[in-house]
């Protein structure tokens, strides 16, 4: 049942996409056009006949969290910048991973953010968030 | 007979100063700091050959020409084996031409055999690197004259078989296969289209205009599913790695001939993809595995951890490094990517690459030549250590290693174009492929497709224009029909064996 929900779904993004191609030269909507018809056809039979497969999570609380977490620090470099948002991310997942130990915590989170810093900042020289 | 005798013997004494001027102690530190940033970036996720070399460009104007080169080709060589690393440790391709090497390493790793991957991977890397570099010194004049013969058409067939091997990789169902194959030909023709520049699926966003990177995207689909499958599993205590019991330090003689045939094979592969113009490493490696799995006596082992498929994969993506080296050096037209920042580097230094590099320049370009085979030696001596190291990777506690790994693939991502952007989408993608990986697709064949669509079209159009429109005339091009005929076996094959898989062997006597 997954699959047909996913089918459907790729039918209607694709739908949509054939018609962002109007107005296009022939070169240009060839390629692209013919690939999402392909889909179509494929997703049409997929949704006549889907495998079994079921969506399923062992354990989506802490899946949710550390996606969460890693939004958060994507969205924290743009703000505050590399340092300190690594230094917050890595503290927080592995403070949540059950890894409770405070002072072994920061001394592993200092420790990875500098070295990471200094490798990729003074060596490689290449720009960091 | 006088004038073949002065062939050998120039060929001969170039050879020589070749040699002893690659060995000057100048150039063996170039080499050797050229090989460990080279296995350094290439086992890093996010960080590919070409990323390496192009950041090490600027340090080589000040280098002098012969060691500026032997630097940049001791990356190449390094990267691409540093690449199997991370591919058989962390089941994340550190370049994307050891994306087959992660579908037997992986599970060699998770199952304790981490060394022996690793060592079958380093002894792959050399055998086809050495090779590669023989091919580039003594094949560099004659290939020059065929490579030429290889138009627009054929590379579209090139394009076209790689697109083939996707059946060989789906699994067990070929329907989802196909599906996320095209899903990634969409995908690929995402921005400015080749020939009349329309801007396809780009809805008003510049960052669109030339497609989705592909940094992100292998980032996004390799190593972010694998992060959020061990943050799921994290409390299930499942030790991801089994410990490696073994301390291996080198693969014995007997090991290595044990498998000389996928040795051999995937090397010649490899190569000869090397040799094809804009096909380089990511599709030897894929060519490789697929014949090697394809020829196999039990081929349903491939996949699970056979130490063949990182044999096949490996030694085909080391051996395509001196065929595209040769184009490069004696036609002016790069490989693959990474051979465009050598170009760059050549004419930085006012080298212009092409028939006349060698009539100009032979001493140097021999040096290189010879220098190369040299690089490889190394990389075989250098990497039994990075073998060890490989070993204190899988013992670090995943809760420590997932975030780790994230925050390198931000960077890598991030590094590309000093942007966020790429992040976003290599977030979203792997949110992505998440789901599909939950509902038991397979990842590769989107993979493939993203390599391949563009130089499928392009080329297409290439053809199409070069012949006025006459697609027919494709068919009396030779190679073409061969690489034609050669791609609908490999796609057609897998399906047929599985089939006969399915059904049970009838009775003679019903």
């Amino acid at each position: 049942m997954a699959d047909r929900i996913l089918g459907i779904i790729m039918i209607v993004i694709s739908v949509l996409l054939l018609f962002s191609l109007r107005g296009a030269p022939a070169e240009a909507y060839a390629f692209p056009g013919f690939f999402l018809i392909l889909l179509l056809i494929f997703c049409v039979i997929l949704i006549v006949k889907p495998s079994a497969q079921k969506l399923t999570f062992h354990n989506v609380k802490d899946l949710g969290i550390q996606t969460l977490l890693i939004i958060a620090y994507i969205f924290a470099l743009e703000y505050v910048g590399f340092v300190i948002s690594t230094l917050l991310y890595l503290f927080s997942t592995i403070y949540l991973s059950g890894y409770k130990n405070y002072k072994k915590n920061t001394v592993v989170t200092v420790l990875v953010t500098a070295v990471v810093f200094f490798i990729f900042n003074e060596f490689l020289e290449v720009r960091l968030p | 007979m006088g004038g073949s005798n002065t062939f050998m013997e120039d060929t001969l004494s170039l050879i020589l100063s070749g040699l002893t001027n690659s060995l000057s102690f100048e150039n063996i530190i170039f080499m050797l700091a050229g090989l460990a940033l080279g296995i350094v970036f290439g086992a890093l996720p996010g960080m590919s050959a070409t990323t390496g070399m192009a950041l090490l460009l600027p340090i080589t104007f000040g280098l002098p020409l012969e060691g500026a080169l032997l630097m940049l080709g001791a990356v190449y060589a390094g990267a691409l084996y540093g690449g199997s690393i991370s591919a058989i440790l962390l089941g994340i391709p550190g370049t994307a031409a050891a994306l087959p090497t992660t579908f037997d390493g992986f599970p060699m790793a998770k199952s304790g055999r981490a060394n022996e991957a690793l060592l079958y991977g380093l002894y792959a890397s050399s055998f086809g690197g050495l090779f590669s570099a023989l091919v580039l010194l003594f094949l560099t004049p004659v290939v020059a004259k065929f490579a030429l013969e290889f138009g627009a058409p054929e590379i579209l067939a090139l394009g076209l078989w790689g697109l083939s091997t996707v059946s060989g990789v789906t699994g067990n169902n070929v329907l989802k296969g196909l599906i996320v194959a095209v899903i990634g030909l969409v995908v690929s023709t995402i921005g400015t289209s080749p020939v009349s520049g329309f801007n396809r699926f780009t809805f008003g966003n510049p960052y669109l205009l030339s497609g989705l990177g592909l940094v992100p995207l292998i980032l996004g689909t390799m190593a972010l599913p694998r992060i959020f499958e061990i943050f799921e599993n994290l409390k299930q205590n499942q030790n991801y790695y089994q410990t490696t019991t073994s301390k291996k330090w080198y693969l014995k003689p007997v090991e290595v001939f044990k498998y000389w045939v996928t040795f051999v094979k995937s090397t010649i592969i490899g190569s000869l993809i090397g040799i094809a113009p804009a096909a380089g490493p990511s599709i030897a490696s894929i060519m490789s595995y697929n014949e090697s799995k394809r020829s196999s006596k039990n081929p349903d082992s491939y996949g699970k951890g056979n130490p063949e498929g990182v044999i096949a994969s490996e030694s085909a993506n080391n051996a395509s490094t001196g065929g595209d080296l040769v184009l490069t050096l004696s036609v002016g037209v790069p490989g693959s990517a990474a051979c465009a920042v050598m170009l760059g580097a050549l004419m930085m230094k006012g080298i212009q690459p092409g028939p006349l590099l060698l009539q100009n320049s032979p001493v140097s370009a021999y040096t290189f030549f010879i220098g190369f085979v040299i690089v490889n030696i190394l990389i075989f001596v250098v990497g039994h250590f990075f073998v060890q190291a490989g070993s204190y990777i899988t013992r670090t506690p995943l809760f420590m290693l997932a975030p780790i790994i994230v925050i390198f693939c931000v960077l890598g991502a991030f590094s590309e174009f000093s942007d966020m952007f790429n992040v976003k989408v290599m977030l979203i993608a792997g949110l992505i492929t998440y789901i599909f990986v939950k509902l038991d697709y397979p990842i590769a064949p989107f993979l493939l497709a993203i390599i391949l669509g563009p130089i499928i079209e392009s080329n297409y159009w290439t053809a199409y224009y070069m012949t006025g429109g006459d697609i027919l005339s494709f068919f009396q091009r030779p190679v073409f029909i061969g690489i034609i005929v050669l791609a609908l076996l490999t796609f057609v094959l897998p399906l047929i064996l599985q089939r006969n898989k399915k059904k049970p062997p009838k009775n003679i006597s019903a």
